[in-house]
């Protein structure tokens, strides 16, 4: 298939001879780009394949074209078309953008072009265009993924001219969406180092993950409240500065809308991308080239000057808090400090802390609750009486065993010979500042959370419902981190979880036990503080014999 | 011979890879403060011997003793009189090097005010004052490498065992390191220098063993190796690893331009 994209490409070698262009360097050029982007490790949705494939950017291509499909409610579940078209423009555009984000940094901010290419004798313009094509035909995979759902529903719904149409909207909706990350990648290079803009983009990956997860959940909730139903385009003047209302504007004209609000979106929506051409092709070849150029060595010098990152004293502070010896204050300090540093781990595990609050409002708040529609303070007096943000407490524990899932794996796991070389007695101890470090970073945010939350709108008595699922929370930890890690901390490859799908399930059928256990005595308030009493003391003596346990398991990976 | 008790001692050490035997039989005596330089090809055994004197490899023939321990059974013990400097700077360069250099001596049970005063003295002393808050992915490969010798030493090791130590430094932190061995050997350290640098060898090594094919080929000092077998340690290096046709492969890649 690449192959094929190619020879399309240099369909236009007359052009390229024109313009100076080795089109035989071009093809080479392409196609090993082509190649690696094949054998990519996927990254959407946070996760990648752990295998390797040849067919990544397919894959991906899919992948976009299932969130095309979750796109399909905003044109399905709006009755307005025009309204209907301008969220799913809106939602559209706001996706490419974000894919692009992620996307433009592994292929534009691949050093290697500076040590591979940029020695052999490929003249600029060859090498530009090379680059520009090659990102061209990047997007032109994810867009068509995206787009496709909602093309063939146009096509079989509203008929062909709607269809041309679409084809038509999304070539301007991905140019303005080029101009917006071209805009977003000059400014932020100029203020950034490379390794910060990674970080940042580690964390818009996050945001997309977390954008899907949340639209999925509440986006057809939201489609269908009385807020959008009743939202009138014509009157609703905000709508009409958001260039997806533009975009959704040129269905309006394809039916005959000839007024002059149509008129005047869609020539708007016309303009915006030439503007946008203009500014792309000043901008994208002069500034944004010579940026690139400079990035590897500039990013370094800029990041050189940087001071104490600031996880230290706040890792150094817990560390004090929670641990002992020296050992265990070792294993909590290494852990935070690296759980807080690798982009890697954050963007595994960071979505699924986010998908706590979603997932739980979306229980709380968005879920159908049965015949009778009711009202945020109706729903709200309903979790109250039936004392459903129980579930809540429970549900972000889930969060532990995706820590711990990825707490051993790391792109820099050769560095673990460290831990094979010392003299490490009592590797309980140190596995002990793991799983503290864990439980305090990433569980314990959430109780405080709950606690502020739980008091400022329930009272007091849910103080004892906390400490219960706090204590329960220590020992699920503990038995997570026996029974899922077989390696010290980011000692291993990055590969497949294996053979922890059942005792996963387990854990969280123990959990869920609990959860109901905790859920039938929740009325009676004496039960539910001694029982709390009693997990922290089953907590307390379990750690005692973790801090003792040998790790056997663990064995060093040459 | 000197009187003295080897401080590590080896005998008959083989290790098998599947069935390629890399390690076929090694006897060895090392003393208290001697430097020993460990050369030989690549694939010929040496990283094996390191990974195992490191307690890296724990599947192998033959017994070792280590200050009168042995490497089996008092494994903890041992690891805690050796420092090791790996050949690649592998580390969790997301770490400041004070950082990284708290969690090893942790690891080796340091206390952290005596980690911090220590591994800030290294650190200056090689050039990385400025450094010592930065975190290591900024870092070139001499600077990490750096971290590494000083990770090595941390704990005031009895053994040091270095396998390219001088990878990646510049000129003044060679000289430096160099002249760091020497001194740590007349403070009684004994030194286990793995290289391919035959010049930096031949200066700093009291004892050369030169390993071919899973065996020691030669065992002595610089002076005996050259009266035995050519003027210059690339001269006994080649002829005793049966590379005599070097001259001939440089021709060879000259002649396929022709």
């Amino acid at each position: 298939m690449n192959k094929l994209i190619i020879r399309f490409v240099l369909l236009l070698h007359p052009i390229y001879n024109r313009l100076q262009v080795d089109t035989r360097q071009l093809a080479i050029l392409l196609h090993t780009k082509l190649l690696m982007d094949d054998r990519r490790p996927l990254n959407t949705f946070g996760n990648r394949a752990k295998k390797e494939n040849n067919y990544s950017s397919w894959i991906n291509m899919l992948l976009l074209g299932i969130m095309g499909c979750v796109l399909l409610f905003f044109l399905v579940l709006i009755d307005k078309p025009y309204l209907s078209y301008t969220s799913y423009f809106g939602a559209f555009m706001a996706m490419l953008c974000l894919t692009l984000i992620a996307d433009f940094s592994v292929i534009l901010l691949d050093e290697r072009d500076q040590y591979v290419v940029l020695p052999r004798p490929v003249n600029d313009v060859t090498f530009t265009l090379a680059r520009i094509v090659h990102i061209g035909i990047s997007m032109g995979k994810q867009v068509v993924g995206l787009a496709l759902p909602g093309w063939v529903y146009t096509w079989l719904v509203k008929g062909w001219l709607a269809m041309f149409i679409f084809v038509w909207q999304v070539l301007i909706a991905t140019i303005i969406c080029v101009l917006l990350v071209n805009l977003f990648y000059l400014v932020m290079m100029r203020w950034l180092s490379v390794q910060r803009f990674k970080d940042l983009v580690a964390y818009l990956q996050i945001a997309f993950s977390i954008l899907i997860f949340a639209m999925y959940y509440t986006v057809p909730g939201l489609l269908q409240s009385a807020l959008v139903q009743q939202l009138d385009f014509k009157s609703t003047h905000w709508l009409w500065v958001m260039p997806a209302s533009w975009i959704a504007a040129w269905q309006e004209v394809g039916k005959g809308d000839f007024s002059l609000l149509a008129i005047t979106l869609s020539i708007s929506a016309w303009l915006l991308p030439v503007l946008a051409f203009v500014f792309i092709v000043r901008r994208f070849s002069k500034g944004f080239h010579a940026a690139l150029a400079g990035m590897s060595v500039g990013g370094r010098n800029i990041q050189a000057g940087g001071a104490l990152p600031s996880t230290s004293s706040w890792a150094n502070r817990c560390a004090a808090w929670f641990t002992r010896e020296p050992i265990e204050n070792a294993g909590f300090k290494f852990v935070w400090m690296i759980t807080g540093r690798t982009r890697e781990f954050k963007t595994k595990v960071y979505p699924s802390m986010a998908y706590v609050p979603v997932y739980c409002g979306f229980l709380l708040f968005f879920r159908n609750n049965g015949p009778e529609k009711l009202n945020l303070e109706e729903r709200w007096q309903q979790v109250l009486d039936q004392h459903t943000y129980l579930f809540v407490l429970y549900f972000s524990l889930l969060t532990l065993l995706t820590v711990f899932q990825f707490i051993t794996q790391s792109e820099r796991y050769k560095a673990a010979w460290v831990y094979f070389i010392t003299p490490i007695d009592r590797p309980g101890l140190l596995m002990s500042g793991v799983l503290k470090a864990a439980f305090v970073k990433f569980y314990l945010p959430f109780m405080f959370v709950f606690t502020v939350l739980g008091i400022s709108f329930i009272g007091i008595s849910v103080l004892n419902d906390i400490l219960l699922s706090t204590a329960v929370g220590g020992i699920a930890a503990i038995l997570i981190c026996l029974l899922t890690v077989n390696g010290y901390p980011f000692s291993q490859p990055i590969k497949k979880a294996e053979g922890r799908f059942i005792s996963n399930l387990l854990l969280m059928a123990l959990i869920g036990l609990i959860g109901f256990g905790h859920y039938f005595a929740v009325e009676h308030e004496l039960v539910v503080w001694g029982l709390a009493v009693f997990f922290c003391s089953v907590c307390a003596v379990m750690l005692h014999f973790f801090k003792k346990e040998k790790w056997e398991k663990i064995i060093f990976n040459e | 011979m000197n009187q003295q008790e080897p401080i590590i001692c080896i005998r008959d050490l083989r290790k098998n890879y599947g069935s390629k035997a890399v390690l076929k039989g090694i006897d060895l005596e090392i003393l208290p403060g001697e430097v020993i330089g460990y050369i030989g090809p690549n694939g010929a055994g040496k990283s094996t011997t390191v990974k195992i004197l490191t307690g890296l490899i724990s599947d192998f023939a033959g017994t070792i003793t280590i200050d009168g321990k042995d490497l089996r059974t008092d494994i903890l013990a041992i690891k805690a009189m050796i420092g090791y400097v790996p050949e690649n700077a592998e580390l969790y360069e997301v770490l400041t090097p004070l950082e990284y250099l708290d969690f090893i001596g942790k690891l080796y049970g340091m206390e952290e005010a005596v980690i911090a005063a220590r591994a800030t003295k290294l650190l200056t002393a090689l050039g990385l004052a400025e450094q010592l808050y930065k975190r290591m992915d900024t870092f070139s490969k001499g600077m990490r490498q750096k971290v590494l010798l000083v990770a090595g030493m941390i704990h005031n090791p009895k053994i040091l065992i270095l396998d390219e130590p001088l990878s990646g430094l510049d000129a003044n932190a060679v000289i430096t390191v160099k002249e760091l061995i020497a001194r740590l050997a007349q403070e009684g350290k004994t030194i286990f220098y793995c290289s391919h640098m035959m010049d930096v060898v031949e200066k700093v090594s009291d004892r050369i063993l030169l390993i071919n094919e899973g065996t020691i080929v030669a065992n002595g000092s610089f002076e005996q190796l050259k009266q035995e077998h050519g003027a210059t340690l690339e001269h006994v290096f080649a002829k005793l690893t049966g590379r005599n046709d070097m001259t001939d492969g440089a021709a060879a890649i000259i002649a396929a331009f022709k």
